[in-house]
């Protein structure tokens, strides 16, 4: 068995515009081990979602993805066709969106939504069927891990009878159910007030301990990311900045854009007089700067920032997209 | 800050109907939502009140209440004295361009078929500000007053990006120089980068011009960095008030003391649990009591009868609760006691 879950090399993905085609992710290359929560950092706009999206198939019609590889627990994604695809798809492979409300169907009940997911899995995990009502005692189990204490009844309750934090737990108990073995989670705590943020942070730690599923989870806060993840990519207009592990990252960033972001998160905890600021704005996906993308906002810019940046292998072991690093590679 | 405040609210009730004709009479459940449920505040000249609460805890209906965007059911809301909360949309004309908003997204509140200087020379020419000859003037100097070059006045909203809109909400607001800001998560959509640019316009704009701010939002950080004084709000009631800086070191109210610990850099305190019962859909049946009742750890029998009232707990500092007096003493064995409550089963 490989050290890695996923490997995803020179994933480019573009939209087809009627008058143009707007490259949103241009080579991403990246790395989910087995076991481990790999966070994905970034502003709106980014291309974090996307990534994730194509990953599973969930892009429009109009997106072209290709990639010198997506390899996945022993298959290529990149290479297979959507029929071979679709069983691993909430088998094996399962996420969770930012919106609660909007991944049950509102006119079924909870319990239906457990047997449903259940029934996908029939063939991996028989026990749930070999008795009439064992699929519905895992989900009491799985909803009792979630930290939701009387399942049975919240199995005939309806999606709207609960509060968003419930049904986030409840959408990731669901997700339990069907034991994958990559999580994807997109900003699943970003539409919930603080206190319910808070809570379902706690749970995702506490998951990753006792379950064997690896994550890739994306975000756009720092302090989320902190909390749980081990490794951390960030990204900028549609290409990875800076990679390394989470510590690495959040301590001594190298990039200069992700030295900005942990700079104005940390700044915004403390009591500071005045936040440093981030000038500019994010570049617009029809004029990208010639160059590195950041160059326009960069405060060390210099002669040769206006050529294409490869991500750099630095001594220290860490993969920088900037040129004030030199490459050992 | 002396003198009387700009703002006063006194027990402010805001109602929405939510059943009519035949459905509300044949209906058991109550016909009404209480968004703000008998709240009194007062909002100092100068100063910037944040406004901190979940969703659905009745912050933006206060707000839209002060701009009578919406109806109050029943209290005062005075500006510079004089009661405003049933005053006729004629004569509330003058106050309209003494109180002005910004809003969550700057791209909904902005005409898509309107240029940046249509946006910002409306406002100019409704109010008659200045003569007809000086208002491209004007329009150039609230655009370099919110950061932005003069070659933005051509642009339509959808060229501009999320900041340099937010930038143009800013610039429309200042147009009329208002006495009061009322700005509702202005900053909650943005990107972390550029956040950190509005919140700096905000702070210089305050200080250049001394108005007053409400600033409603659900990032404390943001309410930190930025109020002067900060208020919760919990299910309609505002819970505590208090300066900003004393409400992070000595929180009063089991609301906010578990609020937060939800941003506190101190891990340990965070892992605590934090209320007596997590996730709670409240009710209208639950506005006997303490709002707070069924989350509180440290409630009390009493707690369940009346709604606590406000408490003077230090200067400018308020808070309602009957027993913020031995939060300090309690939180020590806080965990202990939510434990406990746990295993009997409590409600």
């Amino acid at each position: 068995m490989s050290e890695n879950l996923l490997e995803v090399r020179n994933l480019r993905i573009s939209f087809q515009l009627r008058d143009a085609s707007i490259p949103v992710v241009e080579g991403v290359d990246f790395d989910v081990r087995h076991g481990e929560v790999l966070g994905i950092i970034g502003e709106s706009g980014s291309g974090k979602t996307v990534t994730c999206m194509s990953i599973l198939r969930l892009l429009p019609a109009n997106a072209v993805v290709r990639a010198e590889r997506i390899w996945f627990d022993g298959e290529d994604l990149a290479r297979c066709s959507d029929d071979e695809f679709e069983p691993l798809r909430g088998r094996r492979l399962a996420m969770i969106f930012q919106d609660p409300v909007g991944s049950f169907n509102p006119v079924k009940t909870i319990g239906w939504h457990f047997y449903h997911v259940s029934r996908r899995v029939a063939h991996e995990r028989p026990e749930l069927f070999s008795r009439r009502d064992a699929w519905r005692k895992e989900a009491v189990a799985v909803l009792a891990r979630v930290g939701i204490p009387h399942g049975r009844q919240i199995l005939r309750q309806y999606p709207h009878q609960m509060s968003g934090g419930m049904l986030q737990r409840a959408l990731v108990a669901l997700v339990l159910q069907l034991r994958p073995v990559l999580i994807v989670a997109d900003e699943p705590t970003t539409n919930l007030d603080n206190i319910v943020e808070h809570q379902i942070i706690e749970l995702f730690r506490g998951l990753k301990n006792d379950i064997h599923s690896s994550f890739l989870f994306i975000t756009h806060n720092m302090s989320v990311a902190a909390k749980l993840c081990d490794r951390i990519a960030v990204m900028y207009a549609g290409q990875i900045a800076e990679m390394g592990t989470a510590v690495e990252i959040l301590t001594r960033p190298k990039h200069p854009y992700s030295q900005g972001l942990v700079r104005t998160s940390a700044e915004i905890m403390r009591r500071v007089d005045r936040l440093q600021e981030i000038p500019g704005e994010l570049p617009n996906w029809r004029s990208l700067p010639e160059g590195c993308r950041f160059r326009p906002r960069c405060a060390f810019a210099r002669q040769g920032c206006e050529r294409e940046q490869s991500l750099r292998l630095t001594s220290d072991g860490r993969e920088v997209r900037c040129l004030l690093y030199e490459d050992v590679r | 800050m002396t003198g009387a405040p700009l703002v006063d609210i006194l027990n402010l009730v805001v109602r929405f109907r939510t059943r009519r004709g035949l459905d509300a009479a044949l209906s058991r459940t109550p016909t009404f939502v209480t968004a703000v449920d008998d709240v009194s505040l007062a909002i100092k000249r100068g100063e910037i009140l944040g406004l901190v609460g979940e969703s659905g805890s009745g912050k933006t209906t206060l707000g839209k209440a002060i701009l009578r965007l919406v109806e109050p059911s029943s209290g005062e809301i005075r500006f510079d004295g004089e009661n405003i909360a049933h005053l006729s949309e004629r004569r509330l004309r003058p106050l309209r361009r003494k109180v002005q908003t910004i809003f969550q997204d700057p791209l909904s509140s902005l005409n898509p078929r309107h240029r940046v200087s249509d946006a910002l020379a409306t406002p100019l020419r409704l109010h008659r500000v200045v003569e007809s000859a000086q208002v491209d003037q004007k329009v150039d100097s609230v655009l370099e007053r919110v950061g932005l070059s003069p070659v933005f006045r051509d642009r339509y909203p959808h060229e501009l990006s999320g900041g340099q809109l937010q930038r143009v909400a800013i610039g429309r607001a200042l147009t009329l120089n208002p006495d009061f800001l009322i700005a509702d998560e202005a900053v909650s959509k943005l990107d972390v980068s550029v956040r950190a640019q509005i919140l700096n316009l905000f702070k210089d704009i305050q200080e250049s011009t001394g108005m007053s701010m409400l600033f409603i939002t659900h990032d404390l950080h943001v309410a930190r960095y930025l109020c002067t004084r900060i208020g919760v709000m919990y299910f309609g009631k505002l819970v505590e008030v208090g300066p900003t800086e004393e409400l992070f070191r000595q929180p009063l109210h089991p609301y906010t003391r578990a609020l937060l610990a939800t941003i506190g850099e101190d891990a340990a305190q965070a892992s605590q649990p934090l209320l007596a019962e997590e996730a709670f859909n409240p009710t209208e049946d639950d506005r006997i009591g303490c709002r707070f009742y069924k989350r509180c750890p440290i409630h009390q029998p009493r707690c369940a009868e009346c709604h606590p009232p406000f408490d003077a707990a230090g200067p400018g500092h308020q808070v309602a609760c009957y027993e913020w007096k031995d939060t300090a003493k309690i939180s020590k064995h806080r965990a202990a006691r939510v434990t406990a409550d746990r295993r009997v089963g409590h409600p």
